[in-house]
Protein backbone atom coordinates (compact mmCIF):
# COMPACT_ATOMS: atom_id res chain seq x y z
CA UNK A 1 0.00 0.00 0.00
CA UNK A 2 1.30 3.41 -0.90
CA UNK A 3 -0.17 5.19 2.01
CA UNK A 4 0.11 3.87 5.54
CA UNK A 5 -3.31 5.30 6.24
CA UNK A 6 -4.95 3.27 3.57
CA UNK A 7 -7.86 1.27 4.79
CA UNK A 8 -8.50 -2.09 3.29
CA UNK A 9 -11.94 -1.99 1.80
CA UNK A 10 -12.63 -5.63 2.48
CA UNK A 11 -12.63 -4.78 6.18
CA UNK A 12 -15.67 -2.65 5.85
CA UNK A 13 -19.29 -3.40 6.10
CA UNK A 14 -20.75 -0.75 3.92
CA UNK A 15 -24.35 0.07 4.76
CA UNK A 16 -26.47 2.59 2.90
CA UNK A 17 -29.55 4.29 4.24
CA UNK A 18 -32.23 5.02 1.67
CA UNK A 19 -35.85 6.10 1.66
CA UNK A 20 -37.99 9.13 0.90
CA UNK A 21 -37.15 12.62 2.16
CA UNK A 22 -37.94 13.21 5.80
CA UNK A 23 -38.42 9.60 6.96
CA UNK A 24 -35.60 9.96 9.47
CA UNK A 25 -32.55 8.39 7.83
CA UNK A 26 -30.09 10.88 9.31
CA UNK A 27 -31.73 10.51 12.72
CA UNK A 28 -31.34 6.74 12.56
CA UNK A 29 -27.69 6.98 11.59
CA UNK A 30 -26.85 9.54 14.25
CA UNK A 31 -28.78 7.67 16.92
CA UNK A 32 -26.90 4.50 16.09
CA UNK A 33 -23.44 5.96 15.67
CA UNK A 34 -23.41 8.67 18.30
CA UNK A 35 -26.14 7.46 20.61
CA UNK A 36 -28.05 10.71 20.36
CA UNK A 37 -30.03 12.74 17.84
CA UNK A 38 -28.49 15.24 15.42
CA UNK A 39 -28.20 18.59 17.18
CA UNK A 40 -30.07 20.18 14.35
CA UNK A 41 -31.93 18.23 11.76
CA UNK A 42 -31.32 19.49 8.24
CA UNK A 43 -32.24 17.80 4.97
CA UNK A 44 -29.34 15.72 3.71
CA UNK A 45 -27.88 16.99 0.46
CA UNK A 46 -25.95 14.35 -1.47
CA UNK A 47 -24.56 11.92 1.06
CA UNK A 48 -23.28 11.89 4.61
CA UNK A 49 -21.05 9.42 6.19
CA UNK A 50 -20.26 7.85 9.55
CA UNK A 51 -18.27 4.94 10.87
CA UNK A 52 -18.65 2.70 13.87
CA UNK A 53 -16.95 -0.39 15.19
CA UNK A 54 -19.54 -2.92 16.20
CA UNK A 55 -19.28 -6.11 18.23
CA UNK A 56 -21.47 -8.81 16.76
CA UNK A 57 -23.29 -11.48 18.79
CA UNK A 58 -20.49 -13.95 18.19
CA UNK A 59 -18.00 -11.52 19.70
CA UNK A 60 -16.49 -10.59 16.33
CA UNK A 61 -15.81 -6.94 15.78
CA UNK A 62 -16.58 -5.32 12.47
CA UNK A 63 -16.24 -1.84 11.14
CA UNK A 64 -19.48 -0.46 9.78
CA UNK A 65 -19.27 2.31 7.24
CA UNK A 66 -22.67 3.95 7.09
CA UNK A 67 -23.74 6.13 4.19
CA UNK A 68 -26.73 8.34 4.66
CA UNK A 69 -28.35 9.61 1.47
CA UNK A 70 -30.63 12.42 0.33
CA UNK A 71 -34.19 11.25 -0.09
CA UNK A 72 -35.52 13.50 -2.82
CA UNK A 73 -35.99 11.76 -6.13
CA UNK A 74 -33.92 14.35 -7.98
CA UNK A 75 -30.86 13.12 -6.11
CA UNK A 76 -31.41 9.46 -6.87
CA UNK A 77 -28.80 9.52 -9.64
CA UNK A 78 -26.09 10.81 -7.37
CA UNK A 79 -27.02 8.79 -4.31
CA UNK A 80 -27.30 5.54 -6.22
CA UNK A 81 -23.66 5.85 -7.31
CA UNK A 82 -22.89 5.29 -3.64
CA UNK A 83 -24.76 2.00 -3.61
CA UNK A 84 -21.73 0.42 -5.22
CA UNK A 85 -19.99 -2.04 -2.91
CA UNK A 86 -22.78 -1.71 -0.36
CA UNK A 87 -23.29 -5.05 1.33
CA UNK A 88 -26.27 -3.88 3.34
CA UNK A 89 -29.03 -1.34 3.20
CA UNK A 90 -31.76 0.00 5.38
CA UNK A 91 -34.79 1.00 3.33
CA UNK A 92 -36.58 3.40 5.60
CA UNK A 93 -40.17 4.61 5.55
CA UNK A 94 -42.27 6.61 7.96
CA UNK A 95 -45.05 4.55 9.60
CA UNK A 96 -47.25 7.66 9.66
CA UNK A 97 -46.89 8.40 5.93
CA UNK A 98 -48.27 5.92 3.47
CA UNK A 99 -46.53 7.51 0.48
CA UNK A 100 -43.13 6.81 1.94
CA UNK A 101 -44.10 3.14 2.22
CA UNK A 102 -45.27 3.06 -1.38
CA UNK A 103 -41.78 4.11 -2.47
CA UNK A 104 -39.91 1.31 -0.74
CA UNK A 105 -40.28 -1.17 -3.60
CA UNK A 106 -38.61 1.30 -5.94
CA UNK A 107 -35.79 1.80 -3.45
CA UNK A 108 -35.31 -1.95 -3.17
CA UNK A 109 -35.19 -2.35 -6.93
CA UNK A 110 -32.56 0.40 -7.16
CA UNK A 111 -30.48 -1.36 -4.56
CA UNK A 112 -30.72 -4.78 -6.17
CA UNK A 113 -29.63 -3.20 -9.39
CA UNK A 114 -26.71 -1.13 -8.13
CA UNK A 115 -25.41 -2.59 -4.88
CA UNK A 116 -23.57 -5.90 -4.36
CA UNK A 117 -25.53 -8.84 -5.80
CA UNK A 118 -26.00 -10.38 -2.37
CA UNK A 119 -26.86 -7.11 -0.66
CA UNK A 120 -28.73 -7.60 2.61
CA UNK A 121 -31.75 -5.35 2.73
CA UNK A 122 -33.81 -4.46 5.74
CA UNK A 123 -37.10 -2.65 5.59
CA UNK A 124 -37.41 -0.23 8.51
CA UNK A 125 -40.63 1.47 9.60
CA UNK A 126 -39.45 4.51 11.51
CA UNK A 127 -41.17 7.00 13.83
CA UNK A 128 -43.10 4.45 15.89
CA UNK A 129 -42.91 6.90 18.79
CA UNK A 130 -45.60 8.90 16.96
CA UNK A 131 -48.05 6.01 16.97
CA UNK A 132 -47.39 4.64 20.44
CA UNK A 133 -50.05 6.72 22.19
CA UNK A 134 -52.04 7.57 19.12
CA UNK A 135 -52.93 4.53 17.08
CA UNK A 136 -54.78 6.53 14.46
CA UNK A 137 -51.52 8.22 13.44
CA UNK A 138 -50.30 4.92 12.08
CA UNK A 139 -50.82 4.74 8.33
CA UNK A 140 -48.73 1.68 7.57
CA UNK A 141 -49.72 -1.48 9.42
CA UNK A 142 -46.95 -3.61 10.76
CA UNK A 143 -48.45 -6.73 9.19
CA UNK A 144 -48.53 -5.15 5.72
CA UNK A 145 -44.90 -4.15 5.98
CA UNK A 146 -43.97 -7.58 7.29
CA UNK A 147 -45.73 -9.21 4.36
CA UNK A 148 -44.00 -6.96 1.89
CA UNK A 149 -40.66 -7.75 3.48
CA UNK A 150 -41.35 -11.49 3.22
CA UNK A 151 -42.46 -11.14 -0.34
CA UNK A 152 -39.21 -9.39 -1.25
CA UNK A 153 -37.14 -11.64 1.01
CA UNK A 154 -35.77 -8.79 3.09
CA UNK A 155 -35.47 -8.28 6.82
CA UNK A 156 -37.93 -6.12 8.68
CA UNK A 157 -37.96 -3.99 11.82
CA UNK A 158 -39.79 -1.02 13.22
CA UNK A 159 -37.93 1.67 15.10
CA UNK A 160 -37.91 5.11 16.60
CA UNK A 161 -34.79 7.18 16.12
CA UNK A 162 -36.27 9.77 18.48
CA UNK A 163 -36.61 7.44 21.47
CA UNK A 164 -33.86 5.11 20.29
CA UNK A 165 -36.25 2.17 20.39
CA UNK A 166 -34.98 -0.75 18.33
CA UNK A 167 -32.42 1.32 16.44
CA UNK A 168 -29.48 -0.75 17.61
CA UNK A 169 -31.39 -3.90 16.75
CA UNK A 170 -31.92 -2.73 13.13
CA UNK A 171 -28.28 -2.08 12.42
CA UNK A 172 -26.91 -4.96 14.50
CA UNK A 173 -29.19 -7.48 12.86
CA UNK A 174 -28.31 -6.18 9.42
CA UNK A 175 -24.58 -6.33 10.15
CA UNK A 176 -25.00 -9.82 11.59
CA UNK A 177 -26.57 -10.99 8.33
CA UNK A 178 -23.92 -9.21 6.27
CA UNK A 179 -21.25 -10.93 8.30
CA UNK A 180 -22.87 -14.31 7.74
CA UNK A 181 -22.99 -13.78 3.99
CA UNK A 182 -19.46 -12.44 3.81
CA UNK A 183 -17.97 -15.34 5.74
CA UNK A 184 -19.91 -17.85 3.63
CA UNK A 185 -18.87 -16.36 0.34
CA UNK A 186 -15.89 -18.24 -1.01
CA UNK A 187 -12.93 -16.21 -2.22
CA UNK A 188 -13.72 -13.31 0.07
CA UNK A 189 -11.31 -12.15 2.69
CA UNK A 190 -12.20 -13.08 6.19
CA UNK A 191 -13.92 -9.90 7.29
CA UNK A 192 -12.44 -10.24 10.73
CA UNK A 193 -8.90 -9.79 9.53
CA UNK A 194 -6.83 -6.69 10.06
CA UNK A 195 -9.39 -4.59 11.83
CA UNK A 196 -8.26 -1.73 13.92
CA UNK A 197 -10.60 -1.05 16.76
CA UNK A 198 -10.12 2.58 17.42
CA UNK A 199 -13.75 3.56 17.62
CA UNK A 200 -15.51 3.47 20.92
CA UNK A 201 -19.02 2.16 21.02
CA UNK A 202 -21.06 5.15 22.17
CA UNK A 203 -24.01 3.03 23.23
CA UNK A 204 -21.73 1.48 25.82
CA UNK A 205 -20.50 4.90 26.92
CA UNK A 206 -23.60 7.03 27.06
CA UNK A 207 -21.75 9.87 28.76
CA UNK A 208 -19.31 10.07 25.96
CA UNK A 209 -21.72 11.64 23.51
CA UNK A 210 -20.22 14.78 22.07
CA UNK A 211 -23.37 16.23 20.58
CA UNK B 1 1.65 26.48 1.26
CA UNK B 2 4.83 25.75 -0.58
CA UNK B 3 2.87 24.64 -3.61
CA UNK B 4 1.60 28.15 -4.13
CA UNK B 5 4.99 29.72 -3.87
CA UNK B 6 6.33 27.10 -6.19
CA UNK B 7 3.52 27.50 -8.61
CA UNK B 8 3.46 31.23 -8.72
CA UNK B 9 7.19 31.57 -8.21
CA UNK B 10 7.81 30.35 -11.72
CA UNK B 11 6.26 33.44 -13.19
CA UNK B 12 8.49 36.39 -13.87
CA UNK B 13 6.21 39.16 -15.03
CA UNK B 14 5.05 41.99 -12.86
CA UNK B 15 1.65 40.57 -12.36
CA UNK B 16 2.90 37.40 -10.87
CA UNK B 17 5.05 39.25 -8.37
CA UNK B 18 1.83 40.85 -7.32
CA UNK B 19 0.32 37.40 -6.85
CA UNK B 20 3.38 36.41 -4.90
CA UNK B 21 3.09 39.29 -2.48
CA UNK B 22 -0.56 38.57 -2.11
CA UNK B 23 -0.07 34.91 -1.58
CA UNK B 24 2.80 35.27 0.85
CA UNK B 25 0.64 37.53 2.87
CA UNK B 26 -2.30 35.19 2.60
CA UNK B 27 -0.52 32.03 3.52
CA UNK B 28 1.34 33.28 6.52
CA UNK B 29 -1.97 32.83 8.24
CA UNK B 30 -3.37 29.56 9.40
CA UNK B 31 -6.72 28.77 7.79
CA UNK B 32 -8.57 27.40 10.79
CA UNK B 33 -7.64 30.04 13.30
CA UNK B 34 -9.85 32.71 14.79
CA UNK B 35 -9.01 36.29 14.01
CA UNK B 36 -10.08 39.60 15.42
CA UNK B 37 -11.88 42.33 13.53
CA UNK B 38 -11.61 45.93 14.60
CA UNK B 39 -12.49 48.45 11.99
CA UNK B 40 -15.15 50.99 12.88
CA UNK B 41 -13.35 53.67 10.93
CA UNK B 42 -13.24 51.41 7.93
CA UNK B 43 -16.93 50.64 8.33
CA UNK B 44 -17.72 54.33 8.32
CA UNK B 45 -15.67 54.84 5.19
CA UNK B 46 -17.40 51.94 3.51
CA UNK B 47 -20.79 53.36 4.39
CA UNK B 48 -19.86 56.67 2.79
CA UNK B 49 -18.59 54.99 -0.34
CA UNK B 50 -21.87 53.14 -0.76
CA UNK B 51 -23.87 56.30 -0.11
CA UNK B 52 -21.95 58.08 -2.79
CA UNK B 53 -22.69 55.45 -5.43
CA UNK B 54 -26.30 54.89 -4.41
CA UNK B 55 -27.11 58.61 -4.46
CA UNK B 56 -26.47 58.87 -8.18
CA UNK B 57 -29.47 59.38 -10.40
CA UNK B 58 -28.41 56.47 -12.51
CA UNK B 59 -26.40 54.10 -10.40
CA UNK B 60 -23.08 52.98 -11.78
CA UNK B 61 -23.52 49.23 -11.43
CA UNK B 62 -19.89 48.45 -12.11
CA UNK B 63 -18.75 50.78 -9.35
CA UNK B 64 -21.39 49.30 -7.10
CA UNK B 65 -20.27 45.75 -7.83
CA UNK B 66 -16.70 46.69 -7.08
CA UNK B 67 -17.69 47.96 -3.65
CA UNK B 68 -20.03 45.05 -3.09
CA UNK B 69 -17.30 42.52 -3.66
CA UNK B 70 -15.77 43.57 -0.34
CA UNK B 71 -19.02 43.35 1.59
CA UNK B 72 -22.07 45.55 1.99
CA UNK B 73 -23.11 47.38 5.17
CA UNK B 74 -26.33 45.81 6.52
CA UNK B 75 -28.23 49.06 5.99
CA UNK B 76 -27.75 48.95 2.24
CA UNK B 77 -27.64 45.29 1.52
CA UNK B 78 -31.25 44.73 0.45
CA UNK B 79 -31.15 47.64 -1.96
CA UNK B 80 -27.76 46.69 -3.37
CA UNK B 81 -28.67 43.05 -3.87
CA UNK B 82 -31.79 44.08 -5.75
CA UNK B 83 -29.68 46.29 -7.98
CA UNK B 84 -26.81 43.98 -8.71
CA UNK B 85 -28.95 40.97 -9.50
CA UNK B 86 -30.85 43.30 -11.84
CA UNK B 87 -34.16 42.89 -10.09
CA UNK B 88 -34.53 46.67 -10.09
CA UNK B 89 -33.00 49.01 -12.68
CA UNK B 90 -30.12 51.39 -11.92
CA UNK B 91 -32.23 54.41 -12.85
CA UNK B 92 -33.91 55.82 -9.73
CA UNK B 93 -36.80 57.15 -11.76
CA UNK B 94 -38.00 53.73 -12.84
CA UNK B 95 -37.18 51.73 -9.73
CA UNK B 96 -40.49 52.26 -7.98
CA UNK B 97 -42.53 51.42 -11.06
CA UNK B 98 -40.63 48.21 -11.72
CA UNK B 99 -40.72 47.16 -8.10
CA UNK B 100 -44.44 47.76 -7.99
CA UNK B 101 -45.00 45.76 -11.14
CA UNK B 102 -42.85 42.85 -10.01
CA UNK B 103 -44.60 42.73 -6.67
CA UNK B 104 -47.99 42.78 -8.39
CA UNK B 105 -46.90 39.98 -10.69
CA UNK B 106 -45.93 37.97 -7.69
CA UNK B 107 -49.27 38.55 -6.01
CA UNK B 108 -50.85 37.17 -9.13
CA UNK B 109 -48.66 34.07 -8.86
CA UNK B 110 -49.89 33.61 -5.31
CA UNK B 111 -53.43 33.65 -6.62
CA UNK B 112 -52.70 31.38 -9.57
CA UNK B 113 -50.50 28.82 -7.98
CA UNK B 114 -51.22 28.86 -4.33
CA UNK B 115 -54.36 30.42 -3.00
CA UNK B 116 -57.10 29.09 -5.19
CA UNK B 117 -55.83 25.58 -4.86
CA UNK B 118 -56.72 23.42 -1.96
CA UNK B 119 -55.14 20.04 -1.32
CA UNK B 120 -57.54 18.11 -3.57
CA UNK B 121 -57.03 20.32 -6.59
CA UNK B 122 -53.30 19.80 -6.65
CA UNK B 123 -51.99 16.92 -8.67
CA UNK B 124 -49.97 14.19 -7.07
CA UNK B 125 -46.61 15.71 -7.92
CA UNK B 126 -47.61 19.04 -6.49
CA UNK B 127 -48.83 17.43 -3.30
CA UNK B 128 -45.60 15.51 -3.03
CA UNK B 129 -43.41 18.55 -3.57
CA UNK B 130 -45.34 20.73 -1.17
CA UNK B 131 -44.81 18.12 1.53
CA UNK B 132 -41.09 18.08 0.83
CA UNK B 133 -40.97 21.89 0.90
CA UNK B 134 -42.95 22.05 4.11
CA UNK B 135 -40.66 19.56 5.71
CA UNK B 136 -37.54 21.37 4.48
CA UNK B 137 -38.76 24.77 5.64
CA UNK B 138 -39.10 23.36 9.15
CA UNK B 139 -35.48 22.24 8.89
CA UNK B 140 -33.90 25.27 7.19
CA UNK B 141 -31.26 27.20 9.18
CA UNK B 142 -32.12 25.28 12.34
CA UNK B 143 -29.70 27.30 14.44
CA UNK B 144 -31.71 30.49 14.19
CA UNK B 145 -35.03 31.43 15.78
CA UNK B 146 -36.01 33.66 12.89
CA UNK B 147 -36.54 30.58 10.77
CA UNK B 148 -38.71 28.97 13.43
CA UNK B 149 -41.34 31.72 13.28
CA UNK B 150 -44.58 30.27 11.84
CA UNK B 151 -45.32 33.36 9.76
CA UNK B 152 -41.88 33.33 8.20
CA UNK B 153 -42.11 29.59 7.62
CA UNK B 154 -45.45 29.99 5.88
CA UNK B 155 -44.05 32.74 3.66
CA UNK B 156 -40.96 30.67 2.92
CA UNK B 157 -43.00 27.61 2.04
CA UNK B 158 -45.25 29.54 -0.30
CA UNK B 159 -42.46 31.25 -2.19
CA UNK B 160 -40.55 28.00 -2.64
CA UNK B 161 -43.70 26.31 -3.93
CA UNK B 162 -44.33 29.15 -6.37
CA UNK B 163 -40.71 28.95 -7.45
CA UNK B 164 -41.28 25.24 -8.04
CA UNK B 165 -44.37 25.89 -10.16
CA UNK B 166 -42.67 28.57 -12.24
CA UNK B 167 -39.52 26.53 -12.90
CA UNK B 168 -40.63 23.20 -14.30
CA UNK B 169 -37.15 22.55 -15.74
CA UNK B 170 -35.83 21.63 -12.35
CA UNK B 171 -38.69 22.16 -9.97
CA UNK B 172 -37.97 22.54 -6.30
CA UNK B 173 -34.89 20.63 -5.30
CA UNK B 174 -33.67 20.26 -1.74
CA UNK B 175 -30.89 22.79 -1.28
CA UNK B 176 -32.79 25.63 -2.93
CA UNK B 177 -34.20 26.32 0.53
CA UNK B 178 -30.64 26.82 1.76
CA UNK B 179 -29.79 29.15 -1.12
CA UNK B 180 -32.92 31.19 -0.41
CA UNK B 181 -32.34 31.47 3.34
CA UNK B 182 -29.96 34.47 3.32
CA UNK B 183 -32.43 36.33 1.10
CA UNK B 184 -35.15 35.90 3.70
CA UNK B 185 -33.01 37.63 6.31
CA UNK B 186 -31.74 40.40 4.08
CA UNK B 187 -35.12 41.42 2.68
CA UNK B 188 -36.89 41.19 6.01
CA UNK B 189 -34.17 43.40 7.47
CA UNK B 190 -35.19 46.14 5.08
CA UNK B 191 -38.46 46.55 6.98
CA UNK B 192 -37.86 45.09 10.44
CA UNK B 193 -34.30 45.42 11.74
CA UNK B 194 -32.77 42.03 12.44
CA UNK B 195 -29.86 41.31 14.74
CA UNK B 196 -27.24 39.85 12.43
CA UNK B 197 -25.58 37.94 15.25
CA UNK B 198 -28.48 36.17 16.87
CA UNK B 199 -30.97 36.19 13.98
CA UNK B 200 -33.83 36.18 16.46
CA UNK B 201 -37.35 37.11 15.50
CA UNK B 202 -37.38 40.95 15.76
CA UNK B 203 -39.49 42.17 18.67
CA UNK B 204 -41.79 44.23 16.46
CA UNK B 205 -42.22 41.55 13.83
CA UNK B 206 -45.80 40.72 14.79
CA UNK B 207 -46.72 44.33 14.01
CA UNK B 208 -45.46 44.05 10.45
CA UNK B 209 -48.51 44.40 8.18
CA UNK B 210 -49.38 41.43 6.00
CA UNK B 211 -49.13 43.38 2.73
CA UNK B 212 -45.57 44.45 3.54
CA UNK B 213 -44.66 40.87 4.28
CA UNK B 214 -46.01 39.88 0.87
CA UNK B 215 -43.87 42.58 -0.76
CA UNK B 216 -40.86 41.17 1.06
CA UNK B 217 -41.82 37.71 -0.11
CA UNK B 218 -41.97 38.99 -3.70
CA UNK B 219 -38.48 40.50 -3.38
CA UNK B 220 -37.10 37.24 -2.02
CA UNK B 221 -38.78 35.30 -4.79
CA UNK B 222 -37.49 37.47 -7.63
CA UNK B 223 -33.95 37.63 -6.32
CA UNK B 224 -33.95 33.88 -5.79
CA UNK B 225 -34.94 33.50 -9.44
CA UNK B 226 -32.04 35.70 -10.48
CA UNK B 227 -29.51 33.81 -8.36
CA UNK B 228 -30.65 30.37 -9.48
CA UNK B 229 -30.49 31.48 -13.13
CA UNK B 230 -26.71 31.37 -12.71
CA UNK B 231 -26.67 27.88 -11.27
CA UNK B 232 -29.73 26.39 -12.93
CA UNK B 233 -27.92 23.24 -14.01
CA UNK B 234 -26.95 22.40 -10.43
CA UNK B 235 -30.57 21.48 -9.97
CA UNK B 236 -31.63 19.78 -13.18
CA UNK B 237 -31.61 15.99 -13.55
CA UNK B 238 -28.24 14.44 -12.68
CA UNK B 239 -26.90 17.89 -11.73
CA UNK B 240 -24.74 18.50 -14.83
CA UNK B 241 -23.60 21.84 -13.37
CA UNK B 242 -22.19 20.13 -10.32
CA UNK B 243 -20.45 17.53 -12.48
CA UNK B 244 -18.93 20.29 -14.57
CA UNK B 245 -17.74 22.05 -11.43
CA UNK B 246 -16.14 18.80 -10.27
CA UNK B 247 -14.14 18.50 -13.47
CA UNK B 248 -12.74 21.95 -12.97
CA UNK B 249 -12.06 21.46 -9.27
CA UNK B 250 -10.19 18.21 -9.95
CA UNK B 251 -8.05 19.86 -12.59
CA UNK B 252 -7.28 22.78 -10.30
CA UNK B 253 -6.31 20.56 -7.39
CA UNK B 254 -4.11 18.55 -9.70
CA UNK B 255 -2.25 21.70 -10.69
CA UNK B 256 -2.20 23.48 -7.37
CA UNK B 257 -1.58 20.63 -4.94
CA UNK B 258 -0.59 17.45 -6.71
CA UNK B 259 0.16 15.53 -3.48
CA UNK B 260 -3.40 16.26 -2.36
CA UNK B 261 -4.72 15.06 -5.70
CA UNK B 262 -2.65 11.90 -5.30
CA UNK B 263 -3.89 11.47 -1.75
CA UNK B 264 -7.51 11.61 -2.91
CA UNK B 265 -6.73 9.03 -5.56
CA UNK B 266 -4.93 6.71 -3.15
CA UNK B 267 -7.69 6.92 -0.61
CA UNK B 268 -10.36 6.62 -3.30
CA UNK B 269 -11.98 9.79 -2.04
CA UNK B 270 -14.43 11.17 -4.51
CA UNK B 271 -15.59 14.78 -4.62
CA UNK B 272 -19.11 13.42 -4.28
CA UNK B 273 -18.19 12.21 -0.82
CA UNK B 274 -18.07 15.72 0.55
CA UNK B 275 -18.25 18.50 -2.03
CA UNK B 276 -21.70 17.90 -3.47
CA UNK B 277 -23.42 19.99 -0.82
CA UNK B 278 -20.64 22.59 -0.92
CA UNK B 279 -21.14 23.15 -4.62
CA UNK B 280 -24.90 22.79 -4.78
CA UNK B 281 -25.78 25.01 -1.82
CA UNK B 282 -23.15 27.68 -2.58
CA UNK B 283 -21.34 26.75 0.66
CA UNK B 284 -24.30 28.12 2.58
CA UNK B 285 -24.48 25.06 4.82
CA UNK B 286 -20.83 25.29 5.70
CA UNK B 287 -20.76 28.74 7.30
CA UNK B 288 -22.76 30.56 9.94
CA UNK B 289 -25.63 32.57 8.48
CA UNK B 290 -23.94 35.95 8.93
CA UNK B 291 -20.99 34.74 6.86
CA UNK B 292 -23.14 33.23 4.14
CA UNK B 293 -24.72 36.64 3.71
CA UNK B 294 -21.26 38.13 3.41
CA UNK B 295 -20.32 35.36 0.97
CA UNK B 296 -23.31 36.20 -1.20
CA UNK B 297 -22.22 39.87 -1.35
CA UNK B 298 -19.13 38.76 -3.23
CA UNK B 299 -20.86 36.06 -5.27
CA UNK B 300 -23.62 38.40 -6.42
CA UNK B 301 -21.06 41.06 -7.30
CA UNK B 302 -19.67 38.55 -9.78
CA UNK B 303 -22.89 38.60 -11.80
CA UNK B 304 -22.86 35.90 -14.49
CA UNK B 305 -19.45 34.79 -13.26
CA UNK B 306 -20.81 33.77 -9.89
CA UNK B 307 -20.65 30.03 -10.54
CA UNK B 308 -17.11 30.41 -11.78
CA UNK B 309 -15.85 32.14 -8.65
CA UNK B 310 -17.76 29.58 -6.62
CA UNK B 311 -15.73 26.78 -8.22
CA UNK B 312 -12.50 28.52 -7.26
CA UNK B 313 -13.75 29.18 -3.75
CA UNK B 314 -14.67 25.53 -3.25
CA UNK B 315 -11.29 24.52 -4.63
CA UNK B 316 -9.54 26.89 -2.26
CA UNK B 317 -11.48 25.50 0.67
CA UNK B 318 -10.36 22.00 -0.27
CA UNK B 319 -6.75 23.18 -0.54
CA UNK B 320 -7.02 24.67 2.93
CA UNK B 321 -8.09 21.31 4.29
CA UNK B 322 -5.05 19.57 2.86
CA UNK B 323 -2.80 19.79 5.95
CA UNK B 324 -5.62 18.47 8.12
CA UNK B 325 -6.64 15.55 5.99
CA UNK B 326 -3.41 14.22 4.58
CA UNK B 327 -2.67 12.42 7.84
CA UNK B 328 -6.10 10.85 7.94
CA UNK B 329 -7.48 7.68 6.42
CA UNK B 330 -10.43 7.74 4.04
CA UNK B 331 -13.19 7.61 6.67
CA UNK B 332 -11.54 10.16 8.92
CA UNK B 333 -10.88 12.53 6.05
CA UNK B 334 -14.43 12.32 4.72
CA UNK B 335 -15.88 12.83 8.18
CA UNK B 336 -13.64 15.88 8.64
CA UNK B 337 -14.61 17.29 5.26
CA UNK B 338 -18.29 16.74 5.91
CA UNK B 339 -18.05 18.59 9.22
CA UNK B 340 -15.66 21.44 8.53
CA UNK B 341 -14.69 23.71 11.39
CA UNK B 342 -15.83 26.62 9.21
CA UNK B 343 -18.84 27.23 11.48
CA UNK B 344 -16.31 28.94 13.75
CA UNK B 345 -14.85 31.12 11.04
CA UNK B 346 -14.75 34.88 11.18
CA UNK B 347 -15.52 37.34 8.42
CA UNK B 348 -11.81 37.98 7.95
CA UNK B 349 -11.18 34.31 7.26
CA UNK B 350 -14.04 34.14 4.80
CA UNK B 351 -12.82 37.23 2.99
CA UNK B 352 -9.40 35.69 2.77
CA UNK B 353 -10.88 32.55 1.26
CA UNK B 354 -12.66 34.64 -1.36
CA UNK B 355 -9.72 36.84 -2.16
CA UNK B 356 -7.44 33.88 -2.65
CA UNK B 357 -10.08 32.22 -4.81
CA UNK B 358 -10.18 35.38 -6.87
CA UNK B 359 -6.41 35.33 -7.29
CA UNK B 360 -6.65 31.77 -8.60
CA UNK B 361 -9.56 32.60 -10.85
CA UNK B 362 -7.83 35.64 -12.23
CA UNK B 363 -4.71 33.65 -12.93
CA UNK B 364 -6.31 30.61 -14.52
CA UNK B 365 -8.94 32.41 -16.50
CA UNK B 366 -6.31 34.70 -17.99
CA UNK B 367 -4.07 31.83 -18.88
CA UNK B 368 -6.70 29.38 -19.97
CA UNK B 369 -4.08 27.14 -21.47
CA UNK B 370 -3.16 26.00 -18.00
CA UNK B 371 -6.51 24.54 -17.49
CA UNK B 372 -7.64 22.57 -20.46
CA UNK B 373 -11.16 21.78 -19.70
CA UNK B 374 -12.45 19.09 -21.86
CA UNK B 375 -16.15 18.51 -22.01
CA UNK B 376 -15.48 14.83 -22.45
CA UNK B 377 -13.92 14.81 -19.02
CA UNK B 378 -17.31 15.34 -17.49
CA UNK B 379 -18.19 11.74 -18.08
CA UNK B 380 -15.03 10.12 -16.91
CA UNK B 381 -14.74 8.13 -13.73
CA UNK B 382 -15.79 10.08 -10.71
CA UNK B 383 -12.69 9.20 -8.74
CA UNK B 384 -10.64 12.36 -8.37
Amino acid sequence: MDNPNNEDYSDFFKVVLVGDAGVGKTHLMTRYVKGCLPKNAVPTIGIEFAGKTVTLQNGKKVKAQIWDTAGQERYRGITSTHFRKAGGALVVYDVTKEKTFESVVKWMEDLRYQAEPDVVIMLVGNKIDLVENNGSARKVQKEDAKNLAQQHKVLFEESSAVTGQNVGQCFDRLLQEMYKIKSLTPGQDNPNQGLSLNNQNPSQNPDNCKC
Amino acid sequence: MAFLKKFFGQKTDQQSSLYKTNLNEIYNKSPFQKKQISSTIQDQKKLEQFELVLEQQIIDLEALKKLTWRGIPNEYRAKVWKLIVKYIPPNHMSQTTILLKKRQDYQQYIKNYYEHMNEQERDENERKIIKIIQNDVLRTQPDYKLFRDPRIQEMFKRLLFIWNMRHPMSGYVQGINDVASPLVVVFLNEYVPIDFNSFDVPSNFDKLPEDILIDIEADIYWCLCKIIENIQDYFTANQPGVQEAYVKIRELIKILDYPLYQYFEDQQIDLNHFAFRWVLCLLIREFPLSLTIRLLDTYLAEGDEMANLHVYTVTNLILKCAPEIKSKNMSEAVIFLQNLPTKEWTEVQLEMLLQEAFVFQDHFEKTKGHLKLNQANTNRSSIL
